[in-house]
């Protein structure tokens, strides 16, 4: 849409009916027809001036929105704003930085389709490439803004006649050719009477172009063509179907573009997926390493606790075997220490967790009742603790041996601590 | 870039907004860090391996410790082998004591907590004194005998003569099959 910032090597005025351009020594050149022209240029890419007389300016303000916007807006009211049906025309604008309540200023160029298309026509007949297309009045904004005249008169003299273009602000604001005056005096009226037909103050004038106007204010041999390639304008008059094509490529670039995002993005997303699973399956392996690991060692750790279980079930019955609290020796030899004179004692009877059974014979009964109470009070020399409970007699009978009265007794006594054996269990060992 | 005029720019629109999303997804994603066995996971998996390990070591140290208390009074070998040596050792102490052995009978083996145990009656013939000072000799930790009965009559009126019964328990370590014909045909019905 917009002109690329790039300087052509030659900027030529364009019209049906000549062309025009400007030499290192300012100096016009003027030839029928571009064909003619193409010979002379220094260049095969041009940019054209359309001239002033087959260009409409027009300056108004627009909504302050973004150009494709107002270009819309622009379609549908030019029709309206130039004395040509807006199917005929090809425009374009130039926003400029003038902004204000009622919006932004807007300087609009038309030009008719017809003449577009014989342009580029020319062009391609001539072998020319054209690099953009404005009007030539423009460039008079850019030769007040180099001279420092914002508000001015820019006149030229050129194959059309007197080309007076009225600068304000530093952008254009009117255009008009007038027939040449005859005189510098001709010149002056033609350059008020332009003032006035544009309601405009007036502001001084500038003579471009070499013209003679000998009370100018300021006059300079550059002419308003030369300026056009450093103005930096966004402005390109296309042709209807030169603007389609250019939307159609815009469209294509930017799906290119978003094609091209989307398979970076999928390039991305793809590479940092399977860098994640790669990463994800290592820490799961890894993981299961070190889960297998502690899982064996707590293994070996429940085995051994089971070979441990196993040793303390055998400890229980060792203890319980060979040390026990009291022996059965000293029991025995503890109750036959404790058998008093005239006491004799027949059999001992003497299980691990039973009582002690002890027989005997007395010379009298009065000699069972010291026995027991010997056994009663046996105590252990170290702790003081009594040896034995529950003493009893289980019986007591008097009887005679060789016509001697003797007393037959049995004692049941229980060993302190007599604790029985580890029982087997219920099945006997090579039983299943 | 992104602009939505017509059907084209619309779609060309969404799929670059898309792109852009996935593209900063992705970078935001790539900055998060990735699946790791590292750090506090590895430290508390370093510790329960350590605590296994450990728990495992004094359980070890455990069992050697129970194991060398009572190992010393433990039998080792198949029942049929133990009786005979243990009735070298009643022969030796009572001929010790001047005992006369009159009956030695191996009971049964049955299990008692993994361990075999082996019961045998021992009848001896003598004095009173001795007779208890054979059993104290049976008592002795080194035999790996222990007296579980005893049973002492005297023998006749007229002497210090006794009869004394004494029941001997042996542990014999491990659950070890006996291999005596009895057993034998027990397996068999």
């Amino acid at each position: 849409m917009s002109r690329k910032n790039v300087a052509p090597a030659a900027v030529v005025a364009w019209s049906t009916s000549s062309v025009s351009w400007v030499d290192e020594g300012h100096r016009l050149s003027t030839t029928d027809s571009l064909m003619e022209a193409a010979a002379m240029l220094p260049t095969k890419d041009v940019l054209i001036a359309t001239s002033r007389r087959s260009t409409f300016i027009r300056t108004m303000r627009v909504p302050n929105a973004s150009k494709p916007d107002i270009r819309r807006i622009l379609q549908v009211q030019i029709g309206q704003l130039f004395p040509i049906p807006a199917n005929e025309l090809s425009f374009d604008f130039h926003l400029t930085q003038d902004v204000n309540s009622e919006g932004r200023l807007a300087v609009i160029a038309a030009i008719r389709s017809a003449d577009l298309q014989i342009l580029h026509s020319q062009a391609k007949a001539a072998g020319l490439r054209i690099t953009g297309v404005l009007p030539a009045a423009l460039g008079s904004a850019a030769l007040a803004k180099s001279l420092h005249q914002p508000d001015a008169a820019v006149v030229h003299r050129t194959a059309e006649g007197l080309a007076i273009d009225l600068v304000a602000g530093g952008e254009l604001r009117y255009s008009r050719v007038a027939p040449d005056p005859a005189n510098a005096l001709g010149i002056e009226a033609e350059v008020s009477r332009t003032f006035a037909a544009a309601l405009m103050s007036c502001s001084p004038t500038i003579a471009a172009g070499a013209l003679a106007l000998p009370d100018t204010d300021v006059s300079t041999d550059t002419w308003g063509l030369e300026t056009l390639p450093t103005a930096h304008l966004d402005i390109n008059i296309q042709t209807p179907e030169q603007m389609a094509r250019a939307l159609r490529q815009a469209e294509i670039g930017k799906i290119r573009l978003a094609t091209v995002l989307m398979g970076l993005a999928v390039v991305a997303l793809t590479a940092q997926t399977l860098n994640y699973v790669d990463a994800a399956k290592k820490a799961s392996s890894a993981d299961a390493r070190w889960r297998k690991k502690i899982g064996d060692a707590k293994s070996l750790q429940d085995a051994e606790q089971k070979k441990a279980d196993v040793i303390s079930g055998y400890r229980d019955v060792v203890d319980l075997a060979f040390h026990p609290a009291q022996s059965l020796s000293d029991v025995l030899a503890i109750v036959t220490n404790d058998a008093p004179k005239g006491v004799w004692l027949t059999g001992f009877t003497l299980e691990r967790g039973k009582a002690l059974t002890i027989r005997g014979t007395a010379a009298n009964s009065n000699a069972v009742q010291p026995f027991t109470d010997a056994i009663r009070q046996e105590a252990d020399k170290k702790t003081g603790q009594l040896r034995f409970r529950d003493t009893t007699i289980v019986f007591s009978s008097s009887s005679e041996i060789d016509n001697t009265p003797v007393t037959q007794f049995s004692v049941s006594t229980f060993p302190v601590g007599n604790l029985p054996l580890e029982q087997p269990d219920i099945k006997k060992v090579g039983q299943k | 870039m992104i602009s939505f005029r017509t059907r084209n720019e619309s779609i060309a629109s969404a799929v670059s907004i898309c792109a852009i999303l996935m593209l900063i997804g992705t970078a935001a994603w790539y900055w998060m860090p990735l699946p790791s066995v590292q750090g506090f996971q590895s430290r508390s998996y370093s510790k329960q391996l350590a605590s296994a390990n450990n728990s495992t070591t004094d359980v070890q140290n455990e069992r050697v410790k129970l194991e060398s208390d009572i190992l010393p009074f433990l039998w080792e070998g198949l029942p049929d082998k133990v009786a005979p040596a243990a009735l070298a050792k009643v022969n030796d102490l009572a001929k010790q004591r001047a005992l006369k052995v009159v009956a030695f009978r191996p009971q049964k083996p049955s299990e008692v907590k993994g361990l075999t145990q082996v019961v045998f009656g021992v009848t001896v013939d003598g004095s009173f004194p001795n007779t208890v000072q054979f059993i104290k000799d049976l008592e002795q930790p080194g035999l790996k005998l222990a007296v579980s009965t005893v049973q002492i009559a005297s023998a006749d009126q007229a002497s210090d003569r006794v009869t004394g019964t004494v029941n001997i328990v042996a542990y014999i370590k491990g659950a070890t099959k006996p291999v005596s014909r009895g057993d034998k045909n027990v397996k068999k019905s």
